[in-house]
């Protein structure tokens, strides 16, 4: 499986000037229109300095990893459209999501296209940004113009970034978990600068809970009824720069409590959102929680036509969305996970709304990003790898799956959960999806 | 292809010097270039790779010519694809310090990719800086490849490889001529002479994060191998120190260089300032931008150059750490009062800063010069007031205090401040504040505070008398119901250490006996696959194997792996009593875990479906009476004679002081045949002030053991019994019942932390570290028999190795689950394992917390080894140990358990004898203040105890444990005890603690 290799014409770059500084974002666009202008906003921040900020902590993440592995340095995502601008980034071990959103409030120009593009988000930015003083102005140019007359003509590209589909496949389970989320409790500035003091020193090992101890936030390493899984907690002092910044920190979490997600408003417009995975050591990209509504295919003129109708509205709420065209939850569900899939739905957990990344329109990424949906449809290739044993109460399936020099025992379908006995649920219980041999059963009786 | 150009390419790399193979590797045509890739990447494998050279010595094969022609070949024959793969690696010697060899590699280097031009050159050496943390190119390498056009100009690559130079600097002034007196004076001047170093590179080393604050050059010549040492005796010198006297060694670093540079005019002064406050933003590591302040600092600045720079020193009041931003602080706290100060930037990032608990020292002066500025009409009041009153919020005393004086003179002044309104809005927003104000904020504001309307009685803290387990249906354990639950059940124990789910696991294999599937052996053959992969490491043995050899097996995993072999063999062969359970010292219990283990061996190979008697009927692991007498009945109806072993644990786990379920269990008990059984269990579900029946002496008797009948073994029941009733009480007759006695058995378990005495030490010797503290088990031999469960550990602390630690590690959530209303003797075995001196090791911290693990939730009143397992928690070496023992603490409160007298009195012995510092155990109560009357009772109870029992000397750092006593009373609404008085009169001796000291005394008295 490649990654996608994209190039910019030249590096981004924060010019100052005595009329103020120009903080010119390098894109580069997957899908860009040859003879378009790739150049998505020109404008002013209307608070540089806040933007610097968020844009640094941005950058802070990208530069970050929490399990031993070699740094990957990658550029963020911008997506610009229903005026905002939003820059969206993962650390280097995928096991922290963060946005920077700039809403209108934050931002005073226009939008010359929507798009999506990766940014260049090179040292010496990182460097200017952190000298950006405040009520300085700063004109912000996301993509620029003529970049792809500079590529028809060959330009020597400046740096070549890889983006790695692991990217792609945390976006899906990233939307996934956000879109799941309810809001557990909000705190205010003090209490969010309370908070970040209060994280265990080093790295901390095992959960901790967010819990409110009279008014006083605090991490504790035992749950309690009404208290927030926070996973690899260490992680929350990506935001130690931001949090004395802000009005207010809205803290998320799913149900289940494998993924926590921190909204910090900054004022004037901005906010930008920290979504932390279950462990340190569990990157989105391999959580598989979106496998279940993947499995049924749904008609390619759907997911064509949906994918137009988003990308022209941009944004979204699927239950309106299903009530205005009469669709079933649970379809809607299912064309929502299966363009999540492909990288073009990310979740607003503000707005609770999808918003449209204009990313290709790929349907083979479903499979290609999805390995265990992929091999699951390969065992279902012969006829003999997937058997039917029996059908038991409340239409729980019993069947063989045939493993690596083992058959087994799969039951899915009914009230309870699926199950298997093979090495993958035993270890993570259904925690981290289903396993290939629970989808194989699932397709061929579910 | 030409094979023999690959052949001598082959030949080459083997035998010739790198000198020799450069005119043949620029010779190289385009077509053979694809046959010498393939050759150069299995010369790589062969002599490359680490492999073991002699009995004890491993690397590679390669000689130093090899591995130079190896890399240098790579530059020939790789594509881009593959250099940037990682197939060419070898980097670091392009970095090394110049030795003769290392500079001829790099000529040679130089001389082959100035011919053959790749041009992945630079995104090569940029992966390279990537993959290889901590290693850069050699700056003058870098130079010259830029120079010559090889690659452009990388700021990433320059910031990098510069700090070297200066190392290499070292090295060139260590072995080229004589040494200069003034090392440092030449490199200055070397480099001032050097334009493009000092207008586009240096600057670089304060925008990327590097190794400029380690990195020095160290000018001292090369040591000869002959060198001797010298003089004798205590005026001995070893030959390195000789030479140390002989060339003393020249250390210059990055600093002293710049401040060189500096001083003569090679670089500018104010764009160095400049400079280091613009690094100082950025989110470097700590130690670079400690380093950036030191230069700054090191500049020594006048007032005119940092009021030039108050804008850059103001930015950065907003970044994360405090060492920037109590710098910033100090460097702006004198220039409030000028007039070239804008203070509206500082008053923008007040409001932020004044709320973070990190800073300290720096809001201490912050504050303090904030107060000032509405006199001197320099600041608007309202502004001010708002600010002050924010760090009125401030958990740091001093910083609460002078902001509470501060608001103080605002609300005071004699020519008023603030307007009646902002006043009054003033004293709304510090009635907000009222809750976070500590005794002394709350004096100072106490005009403008309003009276509590009527004092609110404070909490009162009272431990549990008697603790009931909850035996409901919502607590019920459901027992496994099909064939499918047990098999999935089977695959989440063996994955995940849950004695609730092993528990259900045997049960279900009993009940379920002979209603399996035909195929269930073939069903379970997924989980033998991962118990191979799981043996493999140790005992390479395969899936297949599993069965039909005898496999070596441990401790309780090995319990249950005997257990799932046999299943899966029809249980042909019994396994259990094969496994080795390392002996009571390793981990105790563990033997009469294998006896129940046993037991459902035998009836599963019996094919008899009876549930063990201890089998946990409701959660955590409690058995409840009622389903223990139906059992027994069980037993008595199936002819089957119940296990000693088992009854003794079912006694162990039993919540026999549930009303309700006790009195069912007596109203069952006439059912019951076996007349001792049933005396015993009539006082031990009978009432809870019932004494011990008078118990038949026993003649000569030998000590039960695990295999012996309930008859013979009913004293050991006895004693089993007892003391799960009566955890502190005596039985003095039970030692003429048994035929002996031991350590736990008619007394209850003594456990007493002893503070072992500092040996004297020599005058020049150094003082010890750490204090010890002496958990004796009370006795050095093992319990006469395994039946008494509640033996005291064998041995004392000093006795035991880490090795004993790991084991129990894995063993504790186990044994714990075995004993739910006494634990004690488990308690004191964690104490003697792992908490007998501070800083112990990772597995010592990793047992503590499981120790204070098993304490959260409902369950009896802490007794005195479960105190010290949680004090020991409490002022641990580790966040993680104390953040558990915070949470035990607020939960043992939370359900009664805590004894905060007995707690108090172990803290206190602990901190009196050096155990731990004072000051750990302030930090640690502190964030649990405040938010809870009866918390608060309990926490000041608990200070008590503990203060009377340090030294009239008081501890270092005792002032902030002080405090929060302080704090502690005034919730709690009452005076510090008069068994205090004796200490705090000698306390208040000591400057650093009069302040709080005589206040306490005061109302002491």
């Amino acid at each position: 499986m490649n990654d996608l290799t994209y190039a910019y014409a030249q590096p981004s770059t924060l010019t100052h000037a005595p009329e103020g500084a120009a903080l010119q974002l390098a894109a580069y666009a997957e899908n860009a229109p040859a003879s378009e202008t790739a150049c998505f906003f020109q404008g002013r921040l209307r608070d540089s300095w806040l933007a610097a900020r968020g844009l640094t902590t941005l950058a802070k993440v990208v530069a970050s990893r929490f399990v031993p592995q070699n740094i990957a340095l990658r550029d963020p995502i911008v997506t610009a459209g229903a005026g905002l601008l939003r820059f969206e980034a993962f650390s280097s071990c995928n096991g922290v999501y963060a946005r920077l959103d700039l809403g209108p409030a934050a931002l005073d120009g226009e939008f010359l296209s929507s798009g999506t593009t990766n940014v260049d988000f090179n040292e010496p930015m990182v460097n200017a940004l952190s000298r950006v003083a405040r009520a300085e102005p700063v004109r912000l140019t996301v993509g620029q113009t003529e970049v792809t007359l500079e590529r028809a003509a060959g330009t020597v590209t400046e740096r070549k970034v890889t983006l790695p589909e692991r990217w792609l496949k945390g976006l899906t389970a990233v939307q996934g978990y956000l879109a799941l989320m309810d809001e557990k409790t909000t705190l205010t500035r003090a209490q969010a600068t309370q908070l970040v003091q209060s994280i265990p020193a080093g790295t901390a090992r095992g959960d901790f809970f967010l819990v409110l101890r009279g008014a006083r936030p605090s991490l504790a390493p035992v749950g309690s009824p009404g208290a927030v899984r926070v996973g690899g907690v260490h992680r929350l002092r990506l935001l130690d720069g931001l949090l004395p910044l802000c009005e207010s920190l809205r803290v998320f979490a799913t149900p289940d409590g494998q993924a926590s997600a921190f909204v910090v408003a900054l004022g004037g417009g901005q906010e930008f959102v920290l979504a932390l995975s279950a462990a340190a050591n569990r990157g989105f990209s391999g959580e598989g929680n979106q496998l279940d509504t993947l499995l049924e295919d749904l008609p390619a003129e759907w997911l064509a036509g949906a994918n137009n109708l988003f990308r022209g509205n941009e944004t979204f709420n699927p239950t309106l969305f299903a009530m205005a065209h009469d669709l079933a939850p649970g379809t809607v569900d299912r064309l929502c996970a299966s363009l999540s899939a492909m990288g073009l739905l990310g979740f607003d957990l503000a707005e609770n709304h999808y918003f449209y990344r204009r990313l290709p329109f790929k349907t083979d990424r479903i499979l290609k990003l999805n390995p265990r949906l992929k091999n699951a449809r390969a065992l279902l290739d012969s006829a003999d790898d997937v058997q039917l044993v029996g059908v038991g109460a409340q239409g729980r399936t019993e069947a063989r799956v045939r493993g690596t020099d083992v058959w087994h025992t799969v039951l899915v379908g009914g009230p309870e959960p699926p199950r298997c006995t093979c090495q993958w649920f035993t270890s993570h219980q259904g925690q981290r999806g289903p396993c290939k041999h629970m989808l194989a059963a699932q397709l061929r009786f579910g | 292809m030409n094979t023999l150009v690959v052949e001598q390419f082959e030949q080459l790399i083997r035998q010739s010097t790198p000198a020799d193979f450069i005119p043949f590797l620029l010779k190289l045509e385009k077509q053979d270039l694809p046959a010498a890739r393939e050759k150069l990447k299995a010369l790589k494998q062969e002599l490359d790779t680490i492999v073991q050279l002699s009995a004890n010595s491993w690397g590679t094969r390669a000689t130093g010519d090899q591995h130079a022609n190896l890399f240098l070949a790579g530059f020939a024959v790789y594509s881009r694809r593959e250099a940037l793969g990682g197939a060419l690696s070898g980097a670091g010697s392009l970095g090394m310090s110049p030795n003769d060899r290392i500079a001829a590699l790099k000529q040679h280097f130089i001389t082959l990719v100035a011919t053959l031009r790749p041009d992945w050159l630079h995104d090569w050496l940029l992966r390279q800086h990537d993959r290889a943390s901590g290693w850069s190119i050699d700056y003058n390498l870098l130079r010259t490849l830029e120079a010559t056009g090889l690659i452009p100009f990388s700021p990433l690559l320059t910031a990098r490889s510069l700090p070297g130079l200066l190392a290499d600097w070292g090295w060139n002034l260590s072995t080229t001529g004589s040494i200069p007196a003034d090392a440092a004076a030449v490199i200055a001047d070397a480099m001032g002479g050097d334009q493009l170093l000092l207008t586009r590179d240096l600057p670089l080393l304060f925008e990327y994060e590097g190794t400029i604050h380690h990195t020095w050059a160290r000018i001292q010549p090369p040591m000869p191998l002959n060198q001797k040492g010298t003089g004798q005796g205590a005026t001995y010198l070893r030959p390195w120190q000789a030479w140390d006297q002989l060339h003393p060694l020249q250390t210059v670093g990055w600093q002293a260089l710049l401040l060189r540079l500096v001083a003569n005019g090679h670089l500018d002064r104010a764009d160095i300032l400049t400079r280091c406050l613009l690094a100082l933003r950025r989110d470097f590591r700590r130690p670079l931008l400690s380093w950036f302040r030191e230069l700054f600092l090191a500049l020594k600045p006048t007032f005119t150059e940092r009021l030039a720079r108050q804008a850059e020193l103001t930015e950065l009041l907003a970044h994360p750490l405090p060492l920037v931003v109590n710098f910033a602080l100090d460097q702006l706290k004198d220039m409030h009062a000028e007039p070239g100060f804008n203070l509206a930037p500082l008053l923008l990032s007040a409001a932020s800063l004044l709320t973070r608990p990190d800073l300290k020292t720096g809001l201490r002066s912050l504050v303090t010069g904030l107060a000032r500025l509405p006199q001197r009409a320099l600041a608007p009041a309202p502004t001010v007031a708002g600010l002050l009153t924010t760090a009125l919020a401030h958990p740091d005393a001093a910083v609460q205090k002078l902001a509470a004086q501060g608001l103080a003179g605002l609300l005071s002044a004699p020519r008023p401040l603030l307007t009646s309104a902002e006043a009054t809005a003033a004293r709304a927003a510090l009635a907000q504040q009222a809750d976070y104000l500590s005794s002394a904020g709350r004096t100072i504001l106490a005009p403008w505070l309003d009276a509590p309307a009527a004092a609110a009685p404070a909490a009162c803290y009272t431990p549990l008398t008697a603790f009931v387990p909850d035996i409901a249906p919502a607590t019920a354990i459901a027992p496994v119901t099909d064939w499918h639950e047990l098999l999935f059940l089977t695959g989440q124990v063996l994955q995940h250490q849950d004695p609730a789910a092993r528990e259900r696991w045997l049960d279900g294999l009993l009940r379920l006996h002979g209603q399996l599937p035909a195929d269930y052996a073939e069903q379970l053959r997924p989980y033998l696959v991962q118990v191979a992969a799981r043996l493999k490491r140790s005992h390479g043995i395969k899936a297949s194997d599993l069965l039909t050899e005898s496999v070596s097996l441990h401790d309780h995993d090995g319990l249950f792996l005997a257990l799932l072999l046999g299943w899966a063999d029809g249980f042909a062969t019994p396994r259990v009593a094969r496994v080795d359970v390392g002996g009571s010292r390793a981990a105790p219990l563990l033997v009469v875990e294998q006896q129940r283990y046993l037991l459902v061996e035998t009836r599963l190979q019996q094919a008899v479906t009876l549930s063990l008697l201890s089998t946990p009927t409701h959660q955590p692991h409690w058995v409840a009476p009622s389903a223990l007498l139906a059992r027994l009945l069980s037993h008595q109806a199936a002819g089957v004679a119940p296990a000693a072993a088992d009854l003794a644990l079912a006694l162990a786990r039993s919540a026999h002081a549930h009303p309700a379920e006790a009195a069912q269990a007596r109203h069952l008990l006439p059912q019951l045949a076996d007349a001792g059984l049933r005396t015993l269990l009539a006082w031990f579900f009978g009432p809870a002030d019932q004494l011990l029946p008078a118990l038949p002496p026993a003649n000569e008797r030998p000590p039960a053991q695990l295999a012996t009948p309930v008859a013979k073994a009913l004293p050991e029941l006895w004693a089993v019994a007892a003391r799960t009733k009566m955890p502190a009480a005596s039985f003095p007759t039970l030692a003429a019942s048994l035929g002996y006695d031991y350590a736990g058995v008619t007394q209850p378990l003594s456990c007493v932390g002893e503070a072992i005495p500092t040996p004297a030490q020599p005058a020049q010797g150094p003082a010890p570290r750490f204090a010890e503290l002496l958990w004796r088990g009370g006795t050095a031999l093992a319990a006469p028999s395994p039946l008494l469960l509640y033996a005291s550990p064998v041995g004392q602390s000093q006795g035991i190795t880490w090795e004993n630690s790991w084991l129990v590690l894995y063993e504790f959530p186990y044994l714990a689950a075995l004993l739910p209303n006494y634990p004690a003797p488990l308690y004191a075995h964690v104490l003697q394992l792992a908490a007998w001196t501070d800083n112990l090791e990772s597995s010592e911290r990793d047992l503590l917390l499981l120790g204070l693990h098993s304490l959260l939730g409902p369950g009896p009143v802490l007794e005195t080894a479960a105190t010290a397992v949680l004090a020991s928690g409490l002022i641990h070496h580790t966040p993680a140990g104390r953040n558990l023992a915070q949470e035990v603490l607020l939960q043992t409160i939370a359900h009664g358990r805590l004894q905060p007298a007995g707690l108090g009195n172990i803290l206190g012995h602990q901190l009196a004898s050096g155990y731990a510092p004072a000051s750990r155990l302030a930090d640690t109560l502190r964030p649990l203040q405040a938010f809870d009357g009866l918390t608060d009772d309990a926490l000041s109870l608990t200070l008590d105890a503990l203060l009377p029992m340090l030294p009239a000397t008081p501890p270092r750092n005792l002032r902030p444990l002080l405090d929060t006593y302080a704090d502690l009373l005034a919730r709690a609404q009452r005076p510090a005890p008069a068994a205090l008085r004796p200490n705090l009169l000698a306390w208040q001796q000591a400057a650093s603690l009069k302040p709080v000291a005589q206040p306490l005394l005061a109302q002491a008295a």
